[in-house]
């Protein structure tokens, strides 16, 4: 494994092109162009504001005062690991004439996805910084402190990365030999979606169900994530280790397990 | 042959699994609670060969031989089920032309992602930028997203790319084919340059003319098997022997092509039609230069005066090659009656490297009443032997310096 990591770095100028051409394909022919990767994340939190504070006011749930700002903190890094492990799963299927026809490192294609998928998560927490401002501004003066604990992402980001191509390269590499994997994905990350804490506190969570609930690496992430975008302290250590260690285990079996699937692919797509 | 050995393949295996039904879904898996069923194709058995820095080399064989296998494990894409390949130097393989392209991206972003895949740095491809450009001919719509071209525009733009790699080796399948016929040519230019300056190029190729001239050496493998080596014109040759006897063990009778059409009145009936060798043996596919009977069976039902037996050649897109008739010949039959044969032979094949069909046909002395006519329902397929020239003729003919 460490050879095929060092193989893949000779590969980096292709990752490269291969995320740029997934930001490329992703916009072209539309009008606005790049914009779209402002804009999404602007419109998306106007829209959560206003469920959360007009239709559906959200207040003292579990101790959340500003539900919106504590629903996003959790929704932007579970909106990268879903977007890329769903993007993953199809990415070696879906490039059969390029495995067919051409050699190179098969993992750059995952990987690539989940480049461009970071490059939108630096953009969608960079219009979630200004967010928090403007509500800081207007209502609550402890959210102009936010900036404290923003170097933690330089930590939470890589764990959260790392947890998530682990991932990928299981499914992508698993949904060549079935391909029922794709249809599944939807299903797990539904299920993974309602049994973390994003839309709801991990304080309203039954005492029965905590183990279980912290057994969960997701959690310990997005949990992390909370602390430090919307509660606005400190992150547990404990937490954080566990994740890191959650994401090398999950990275190492994902890589394994496509290393070990991979001389086969151009024979199976 | 004193160069070191740049390509060594040993005892190469590989083998496909050819599934009955292919479990693809969850559900089959577990219902039948095992894989699939299937069975080993053995694509590859056992091939070793050695291929010297510098030369240029030829893998022939028919559909199935393994040959584009070999080529996909040479090239990484598929791995050997027993035994290894070395290759040394940078190899690029030029297996499918723009096979990397997105649709959506400009000519020119496509250039630096297809460069990148085929191991360029950015820094180069921005040195070789104008070169591919140029090579394409695409100056005018190189900023265009590659979906609006011609799929000769984008095979132009595949190959552009993919010949100024610059590799060590340089694996070629069945790429000469594309573009029209000056790009193609340009295509080959190329590849002399490459094969100029040393590269070790390998090329899977049915067009045998191709093979004979461009290589050093060529490998015939056959059922996965290599069956012969050495001097290239040479392979090529016993190859096309054993094709050519295979062919004509499958037809040893010949056959009327079904859409061939017949008039006549019939008072006279052609009632077969045979190609003959000089040892008067039936063969369907002759050489150019060789000597080429056409014997006509007929069968008169009442006694015909005169009458004129005729041939004509076309080539099979359509071209009138000749006809010809025994009156034109100055050959006059008297009479027929009941069964016989004619013969109309050639001493020396002029014809070129190609499919053509026969007529045959028998009218009334004047040639304005057909008896039996057969419109081009014989196939003749003439191989060139020794011959490179080009076209449907070869014109007898020497050189002389002044």
């Amino acid at each position: 494994m460490i050879a095929a990591l060092n193989v893949l770095f000779s590969y980096k100028e292709l990752l490269l092109n291969f995320t740029r051409k997934e930001l490329k394909v992703k916009y072209k022919n539309s009008a606005l162009g790049f914009f779209w990767s402002l804009l999404n994340p602007i419109l998306m939190m106007l829209v959560f504001t206003f469920i959360f504070t007009v239709i559906l006011p959200i207040k003292n749930l579990g101790g959340i005062d500003n539900f919106a700002l504590f629903f996003l903190a959790g929704f932007l890094p579970w909106n990268f690991f879903s977007a890329t492990v769903t993007g993953a799963t199809v990415s070696i299927v879906g490039s059969g004439p390029l495995i067919k026809k051409v050699f190179f490192p098969r993992e750059l294609l995952p990987i690539s996805i989940g480049l461009a998928n970071l490059v939108n998560l630096a953009l969608e927490l960079a219009v979630f910084f200004v967010f928090v401002m403007v509500t800081g501004l207007i209502s609550d003066p402890k959210y102009l402190q936010f900036y404290k604990y923003v170097p933690y992402l330089l930590l939470l980001i890589p764990i959260l990365f790392v947890f998530t191509i682990g991932v990928s390269l299981l499914v992508a590499s698993l949904n060549v030999y079935l391909r029922d994997i794709q249809h599944l994905i939807g299903i797990f990350l539904m299920v993974t979606f309602y049994a973390t804490p994003i839309i709801y506190p991990m304080s309203l969570v039954p005492e029965g169900y905590i183990k279980a609930y912290k057994a969960n690496p997701v959690t310990a992430m997005i949990e992390s994530f909370h602390t430090v975008l919307w509660r606005l302290s400190h992150p547990s250590i404990s937490l954080m280790l566990y994740s890191a260690a959650a994401a090398v285990v999950i990275f190492i079996l994902g890589y394994r397990v496509f290393l070990r699937l991979e001389p086969a692919f151009a024979e199976e797509v | 042959m004193s160069e070191p050995a740049v390509v060594r393949v040993k005892d190469v295996w590989k083998d496909f699994k050819v599934y009955r039904e292919k479990n693809d879904s969850l559900k089959e898996t577990l219902l039948r609670r095992r894989r699939a069923t299937y069975e080993s194709f053995w694509a590859l058995q056992g091939v070793s060969f050695e291929i010297a820095k510098g030369a240029t080399v030829g893998i022939i064989g028919e559909n199935g031989s393994g040959k584009s296998s070999m080529l996909k494990i040479m090239a990484k894409i598929l791995r050997p089920t027993k035994g290894s390949v070395e290759i040394d130097g940078k190899i690029s393989a030029l297996l499918e032309l723009g096979a990397g392209f997105h649709p959506d991206l400009t000519g020119r972003e496509n250039v630096y992602l297809n460069g990148s895949i085929l191991g360029l740095t950015r820094a180069q491809v921005d040195e070789r930028i104008d070169t591919i450009i140029a090579f394409s001919e695409l100056q005018d719509f190189i900023e265009m997203p590659v979906k609006s071209y011609s799929s000769g525009m984008y095979v132009r733009l595949g190959f552009a790319v993919a010949i100024n790699v610059d590799p060590d080796v340089l694996l070629v399948d069945e790429i000469l084919a594309v573009g029209d016929e000056s790009f193609q040519r340009k295509c080959l230019n190329k590849l002399y340059e490459l094969k100029e300056q040393g590269k070790t190029i390998v090329i899977v190729s049915h067009a045998l003319d191709q093979i004979r001239n461009i290589c050093d050496e060529a490998i015939w493998l056959e059922h996965g098997v290599r069956r012969a080596t050495g001097r290239a014109a040479h392979v090529v040759d016993s190859y096309l022997e054993e094709v050519n006897r295979q062919e004509e063990e499958k037809a040893s009778e010949m056959e009327a092509i079904e859409h061939g059409s017949r008039w006549g009145s019939g008072e006279v009936k052609i009632t077969g039609v045979r190609l003959l060798d000089e040892d008067e043996k039936v063969r369907r596919i002759f050489k150019t230069g060789e000597k080429l009977i056409v014997e006509m069976e007929y069968e008169a039902a009442q006694e015909i005066d005169r009458p004129v037996f005729g041939v004509a050649v076309h080539s099979r897109d359509g071209v009138h090659v000749t006809g010809t008739n025994s009156k034109f010949s100055g050959t006059v039959f008297d009479k027929i009656q009941g069964r016989g044969a004619v013969r109309y032979v050639v001493e020396s094949l002029p014809l070129l490297k190609g499919t053509y069909v026969l007529s045959a046909v028998v009218y009334d002395y004047a040639c304005l009443h057909a008896y039996d006519h057969h419109d081009r329902a014989y196939l003749l397929e003439v191989s060139s032997g020794e011959l490179n020239d080009y076209g449907v003729f070869h014109i007898p003919a020497t050189w002389d310096l002044r």
